[in-house]
């Protein structure tokens, strides 16, 4: 999932400004893949273990001593931008785990943060994204 | 299809036979009264398969379903009976003697659980 120019976004009810783009990967972290006596082709594979990261870049135009530090947790919103008239608004939500801050200088990007999260849920069988529908038409 | 008493255990998911440890029962003479480095044989060990693999199902009670029906033949006194593996070789008089699962029961798209079955003839 990759939102561009995501609006309103905020961390543990702190208003982030800037951010150009929100990307939310998810990825297995333990892969079954059992085979049996009759051949060497995986007859059965599952994703058991999994986790859901999420990278937070946004532009900085001036020095920056207030960051976030490493194994903060709270909730992490931000609302979709809608690309049209018609388009349907959404709010994600999720509780997380800073991972880590880095930044990027360049002369064709400026200064770049970049704030890596991990979700967490209360309870291993749920997502811990959580998507609803602000506004607009479905 | 591999059974046990002609009961489908396994079939839930991939599963594999083996061979336990074969061959003779030796020990030491230095700890049975003897004096050296000799050793003696007390004879061949019994036959000892063990069925190891996973078991696959759609809930949680239906995973249940199948490890006790495993448990369930474990028996208080040996109680044997047909085992036929994957490839439908099959051997007799065999008693599951123990049955040992992994330290967690897998679930996403389903229930899962690895397993080793351990029979031996008697």
């Amino acid at each position: 999932m990759l939102l561009l120019h995501p609006r309103e976004v905020s961390f543990l009810g702190t208003p982030w400004k800037s951010v150009s783009t929100i990307a939310i990967d998810r990825t297995a972290t333990r892969v079954i893949a059992e085979h049996d006596d009759t051949g060497p082709h995986v007859v059965f594979a599952d994703c058991p273990e999994q986790r859901v990261t999420v990278r937070v870049t946004m532009d900085l135009a001036e020095d920056s001593l207030a960051t976030p530090a490493v194994g903060m947790q709270g909730a992490l919103e931000f609302a979709t931008a809608p690309t049209g008239v018609h388009a349907t608004r959404h709010r994600v939500s999720m509780e997380a785990v800073i991972l880590s801050i880095t930044h990027e200088v360049s002369l064709r990007k400026g200064a770049v943060r970049t704030v890596e999260f991990l979700g967490v849920s209360s309870v291993g069988g749920a997502d811990p994204i959580t998507i609803t529908q602000i506004g607009g038409l479905s | 299809m591999s059974s046990f008493k002609g009961l489908n255990l396994f079939g839930s998911g991939p599963h594999r036979f083996r061979f336990a440890r074969q061959g003779h029962l030796v020990t030491l003479d230095l700890f049975n009264g003897g004096s050296g480095p000799g050793s003696t044989s007390h004879g061949t060990r019994e036959l000892d398969i063990i069925a190891s693999g996973r078991l696959v199902a759609t809930s949680e009670a239906a995973l249940w379903t199948l490890r006790n029906a495993i448990r369930a033949q474990l028996t208080a006194s040996p109680a044997a009976g047909t085992l036929i593996d994957s490839a439908g070789r099959s051997w007799t008089g065999m008693t599951l003697i123990t049955y040992t699962e992994s330290d967690r029961r897998d679930q996403n798209r389903v229930f899962s659980i690895t397993y080793e079955a351990h029979f031996r003839q008697f």
